[in-house]
C-alpha cells in the first residue's frame, strides 16, 4: 500500500474494475499520470494481481497420464450420457403408443362405467282420486310426463315430486294445468274449468286465451278469477309419510303406466291425498270439511299408519266446530281405537 | 511415457487445426470427439482456475468433468466468441457457486442435527499453501476468491463476473474491494 492520501485514491480500484468511464476515466488517467499517491495505489493493485497471476501460472502442472486418464473419463462419460438419453429416448418412444393406448382404454372404460345408467326420465309419481262421475283418462306423454285430461267431474291429485319425475300436466276443457307442488284437486263441467283448489305445492293453471295463474296452496281459483282464502293461523303438523307407506306408495315393476294408452276410469285409492285433503281443510279453517274427511279417512283406512293422526286432528276439527258431544264421542272412539296412543294423555282430558 | 491421442493435441506439440468456435459448432451439432478437442485445449486453464478458488479441494477433477459435459449440453447456446475460456471458466464458477450452495446447505443441516454452528473453515488448508500468495488466497472467503481470480487471472470483465455468478455487478465490486483489501493485510503480515 502506498503511503500518504489523495481524495482520488479510491477511484484507482473503479478505474481497474472498470467502473469509470467516459469523461470520468479520461479525468482519472490524467490524475493518475501526475498524483504520484495515486500512481503508487495502482502499482501496488497491479502487483498483487501479478502475484496471483504468477502463482497460479506456477502451480497446478499435472501429468500427462493423469490429463490423458482425465479426458478418457469425460468422453466415456459424455458418451454414457448420450447413450442413457437415446436409451430412455428409445424406451420412451417404445412406451408411448402402449400407454396412449392404455391412457385411450381406460378412459373409455371409466367414460362407460361412470356414466350414469341409460334410463328414461321416469314419469312423477302421481295419484289421483276421482269423484263419482267423473270422465278423464291419464296417458304418458312427451318425456315421459304424465298427462291426465278432465273432461268433467272432479279429481283430487297429489304428484310426488321428491320421486324425481317431471311434472303433471291437466288437460281441461278449456285450458291446461300444470302442477308444480303435490296436491291439489281440479273440477270441470264438460266444457269449462270450475275450480282449482291447492292443498299443498302449486300449480299453474293455463285458460286458454287468458293469461295464466299461479295458484299457491291454501288457494281456491273460481272462474271468475283467484278467491284467496286465507291460510289457518296455526297450522297443524302434516302427517309424515312413514316408509311402509311410501312403500306402499310406490308402484310395482317398471312403476310407469302404460305408454300413450288412456288409462281405464277408476278412481283412484290414496290414502296420503285424502289425509292432506282434510288437513288442508283444517289448516283454512274450514273445520266441518276437515272433520268430515278425516271421518272418512278412518272409515276407509282404518289400519294406516296416519290413522292415530286423523283421528286426533278430527278431534281438534270438532273443537274447533264448538261440537262438544261428537268431539268428546271421537275423543273417545281415539281412545279405544289407540289405547297407547301418542296423545292418549291430552285425548283423555278432552274426553271428560 | 508420452502420450498421443488421435488428434494429436496433448503435450507440447499442439497443433490448433480449428478455432474454439468452430469446435463448438461441432460440439452443438453431436460430434463427441469435438469436447475432447475443447479438453485439450482449456482443460489445464480451467482445472487451474478451480484449484485455485476452492483451495485445492479434492473434487477438482470432478468439477473439471461436470464443467465440460456442461458445455457440451450447452454448446448450442454458444455465442460464437474467438476463445471460449472466459465462457468455460463461467460455467466452472456457476458450478462453485452451486456447490458452495449446496455445501452451505448440507453444513447448516448437519448444525442444526447437532445444535451446534456451522463449522469454520478447515486451518488445514492455509496451512499446506506453497507460499505467501497461495496462503492469502486460502484465507479469504471462496466467493471472493471467485471473484478476485475471474478478473484478475482468468481476465473477465466485471459484467461478466456478475453475470456468470449470477450477482449484481455492485456485489462483485464489493467482493473485489474485500478481497484485495484482505489479501494485502494477509501479505504485509506474513512479510519477514
Amino acid at each position: 500500500m502506498t503511503d500518504g492520501t489523495c481524495a482520488r485514491l479510491f477511484e484507482v480500484e473503479a478505474l481497474r474494475d472498470g467502473r469509470l468511464g467516459g469523461a470520468e476515466r479520461r479525468s482519472f488517467e490524467r490524475h493518475l499520470r501526475a498524483c504520484p499517491v495515486c500512481a503508487g495505489e495502482a502499482q501496488s493493485l497491479e502487483k498483487l494481481a501479478e502475484a496471483v497471476r504468477g502463482d497460479v501460472q506456477r502451480g497446478g502442472g499435472l501429468d500427462e497420464l493423469h490429463v490423458w486418464r482425465e479426458r478418457n473419463r469425460l468422453l466415456a462419460a459424455l458418451d454414457g450420457a448420450l447413450v442413457s438419453s437415446k436409451w430412455t429416448s428409445d424406451v420412451r418412444r417404445l412406451l408411448l403408443w402402449p400407454s396412449a393406448v392404455a391412457a385411450i382404454v381406460g378412459a373409455i372404460a371409466i367414460f362407460w362405467h361412470g356414466r350414469p345408467a341409460v334410463e328414461p326420465l321416469r314419469a312423477s309419481r302421481t295419484s289421483v282420486r276421482a269423484d263419482g262421475g267423473t270422465v278423464w283418462s291419464k296417458r304418458t306423454g312427451n318425456a315421459n310426463r304424465e298427462e291426465i285430461t278432465l273432461e268433467r267431474g272432479v279429481l283430487r291429485i297429489h304428484v310426488e315430486h321428491a320421486w324425481g319425475g317431471a311434472g303433471v300436466i291437466v288437460r281441461l276443457p278449456d285450458g291446461e294445468l300444470e302442477d308444480v307442488g303435490t296436491t291439489f284437486s281440479v273440477s270441470a263441467d264438460g266444457k269449462h274449468t270450475t275450480r282449482v283448489e291447492v292443498v299443498e305445492g302449486k300449480v299453474a293453471l293455463r285458460p286458454y286465451g287468458r293469461p295464466s295463474v299461479e295458484i299457491e296452496a291454501g288457494n281456491v281459483w273460481l272462474p271468475d278469477g283467484p278467491a284467496l282464502i286465507p291460510p289457518a293461523t296455526t297450522a297443524l303438523p302434516l302427517p309424515v309419510e312413514t316408509p311402509r307407506q311410501r312403500e306402499r306408495d310406490l308402484p310395482h315393476g317398471s312403476a310407469r303406466p302404460p305408454r300413450s294408452r288412456p288409462a281405464p276410469v277408476v278412481a283412484t285409492f290414496d290414502p296420503l291425498v285424502e289425509f292432506r285433503t282434510a288437513s288442508a281443510a283444517l289448516r283454512v279453517g274450514d273445520n266441518r270439511k276437515a272433520a268430515a274427511a278425516f271421518t272418512r279417512f278412518l272409515a276407509d283406512h282404518a289400519d294406516d299408519p296416519m290413522a292415530e293422526d286423523a283421528a286426533y286432528l278430527r278431534l281438534i276439527a270438532l273443537q274447533r266446530m264448538g261440537a262438544d258431544g261428537d268431539m268428546k264421542r271421537a275423543a273417545k272412539a281415539y281412545l279405544e281405537q289407540f289405547p297407547s296412543g301418542f296423545r292418549h294423555a291430552e285425548v283423555e282430558r278432552l274426553a271428560r | 511415457m508420452k502420450l498421443h491421442p488421435s488428434n494429436g493435441l496433448v503435450g507440447s506439440g499442439v497443433v490448433r487445426t480449428s478455432t474454439d468456435a468452430e469446435i463448438m459448432r461441432r460440439l452443438a451439432g453431436g460430434d463427441t470427439g469435438a469436447l475432447g478437442e475443447l479438453y485439450d485445449r482449456h482443460s489445464a486453464r480451467v482445472r487451474r482456475f478451480l484449484a485455485r478458488a476452492t483451495a485445492d479441494a479434492e473434487d477438482v477433477d470432478d468439477l473439471v468433468h461436470a464443467a465440460f459435459l456442461e458445455a457440451a449440453r450447452s454448446a448450442g447456446r454458444y455465442d460464437g466468441r474467438a476463445c471460449c475460456h472466459p465462457w468455460l471458466v463461467g460455467i466452472a464458477a456457476q458450478l462453485l457457486r452451486r456447490r458452495r450452495k449446496a455445501l452451505g446447505r448440507f453444513l447448516g443441516f448437519v448444525a442444526l442435527l447437532g445444535r451446534s454452528r456451522a463449522p469454520a473453515p478447515d486451518p488445514q488448508s492455509a496451512l499446506h499453501a506453497r507460499n505467501d500468495v497461495e496462503r492469502a488466497l486460502r484465507g479469504i472467503s471462496e466467493a471472493k476468491r471467485v471473484a478476485f481470480l475471474l478478473l484478475e487471472v482468468e481476465g473477465l470483465t466485471c459484467p461478466e463476473i456478475a453475470a456468470a455468478l449470477s450477482i449484481p455487478i455492485g456485489t462483485v465490486w464489493t467482493r473485489l474491494h474485500a478481497a484485495r483489501r484482505e489479501l494485502r493485510r494477509a501479505l504485509e503480515a506474513g512479510e519477514p
